[in-house]
């Protein structure tokens, strides 16, 4: 018999070309797909509903201002039962509004309208930090809102509200959205961090 | 010619038949290993890296702490935040229905869970199939906590659709402090702006 050719007996390589293009082109997608969800948390606090302790302890000596915002259909509504609102930000009292919302009665606050038929949050931010500079303590927002009321709209309106930025007051969106965070200290400042989410009923 | 010289020539013959023979196999080898070393190239070592790579990132991606299928039906509202989601239960409040561990708990209709699911009262405030759900959920949390030594944190990730009413959303709250969740996230996509 001839002799056998050597290389015939040599085991050939697998072919793992196919495979490496499927595995290169997975791996970048992948990667690319991770990068364009970036998901975050937002910290929210509900309220004890009538079971368990109390969020806070009662302090007899200062009564605690109770902040609360109304996202209405048509805008914001500010209360509070700790102060007279209008009085602290200077403006004319409106006629009292019966508190709708539960037994305490709340003094009647400032209204934000819409504006462009979108929500005012620049005049918002800017009426929280007017409140923020009398009650520098305070931390606690009572967020409440109509039923039928989306939900993002809550969100945006605790973005607006959580961090303190350079300038008190903002004209308009487009400044109030450029505007960088007040830094103190190397840490940001907060302006009402702690929402509470109130029962619309 | 005489035998000798006859075997003599064959020996010849044999021999420049070898030489001409072992020339050709080396000259072979040769061209092959040369064609061998301009044309394959060894991605065996480059294959193992690319598979553990990517067996990695399906596995990352799976074990996620918040899984979302981004639908029509269920599209984060945007924020500013800057806080990153923690391990924890969920739930996942979509304009269809309430989804606790993987299973729909409750359908949603206009926004909207039907009475019949609230003990026939309109004004409740308290999902009965959520409530169950998620004091299992809560039950689970608590005998890891208790497995790893920990406190039960009662720490809730609500993953809700933006278009979510407010009502539902409280209402999604108290069934779940009546569970005793005390703690809520909300899970929302990084990159929004204020105002």
């Amino acid at each position: 018999m001839a002799r056998k050719k050597s290389y015939e007996n040599v085991m050939t390589d697998l072919d793992l070309v196919p495979i490496m293009n499927m595995v290169v082109c997975l791996i970048p997608m992948i990667l690319w797909g991770m990068s364009l969800v970036k998901l975050g948390v937002v910290n929210i606090n509900a309220p004890k509903f009538g079971m368990g302790a109390a969020s806070e302890p009662q302090d007899e000596d200062n009564k605690p201002l109770n902040l609360t915002v109304a996202v209405a259909a048509d805008g914001f509504r500010l209360s509070a039962t700790g102060a007279d609102l209008n009085q602290v930000l200077g403006l004319a009292g409106a006629a009292p509004a019966d508190g709708g919302d539960g037994a305490a009665p709340v003094a009647a606050g400032p209204f934000i309208p819409k504006k462009n038929d979108a929500y005012d949050y620049t005049a918002l931010y800017n009426m929280m930090t007017a409140i923020k500079e009398k009650f520098p303590e305070e931390t606690i927002v009572n967020l409440t809102a109509d039923p039928t009321l989306p939900f993002k709209h809550i969100i945006t309106v605790m973005d607006s509200i959580r961090m303190r930025l350079d300038l008190d007051t903002y004209a308009d969106v487009s400044a109030f959205r450029a505007g960088g965070i007040k830094m103190e200290n190397g840490g940001q400042v907060l302006l009402w961090p702690d929402v509470v989410l109130a029962i619309a009923q | 010619m005489t035998d000798k010289q006859l075997e003599k020539s064959r020996e010849e013959v044999i021999k420049d038949w070898l030489q001409r023979h072992q020339a050709q196999v080396r000259k072979e080898r040769s061209a092959r290993r040369h064609s061998m070393e301009t044309g394959g190239v060894t991605i065996t070592s480059l294959m193992d890296a690319m598979t553990i790579i990517l067996v990695f990132l399906l596995m990352n991606y799976s074990v996620d702490p918040i899984r979302i299928d981004a639908s029509d039906d269920l599209r984060l509202p945007p924020s500013n935040t800057e806080i990153n989601p923690q391990p924890s239960a969920s739930v996942t409040v979509s304009a269809i229905g309430i989804v606790v561990n993987d299973k729909v708990v409750v359908p949603v209709k206009d926004g909207t869970v039907d009475k019949a699911f609230k003990g026939g009262d309109e004004a409740s405030l308290q999902i009965q199939p959520l409530f169950e759900a998620l004091n299992e959920a809560a039950q689970t949390q608590k005998d890891i906590a208790q497995r790893i030594g920990s406190k039960f944190e009662g720490l809730l990730t609500v993953i809700a659709h933006q278009e979510t009413s407010y009502r539902l959303i409280t209402e999604v709250l108290y069934t779940a402090g009546q569970a005793e969740f005390q703690k809520f996230k909300f899970a929302v996509l990084k990159g929004g702006q204020r105002g």
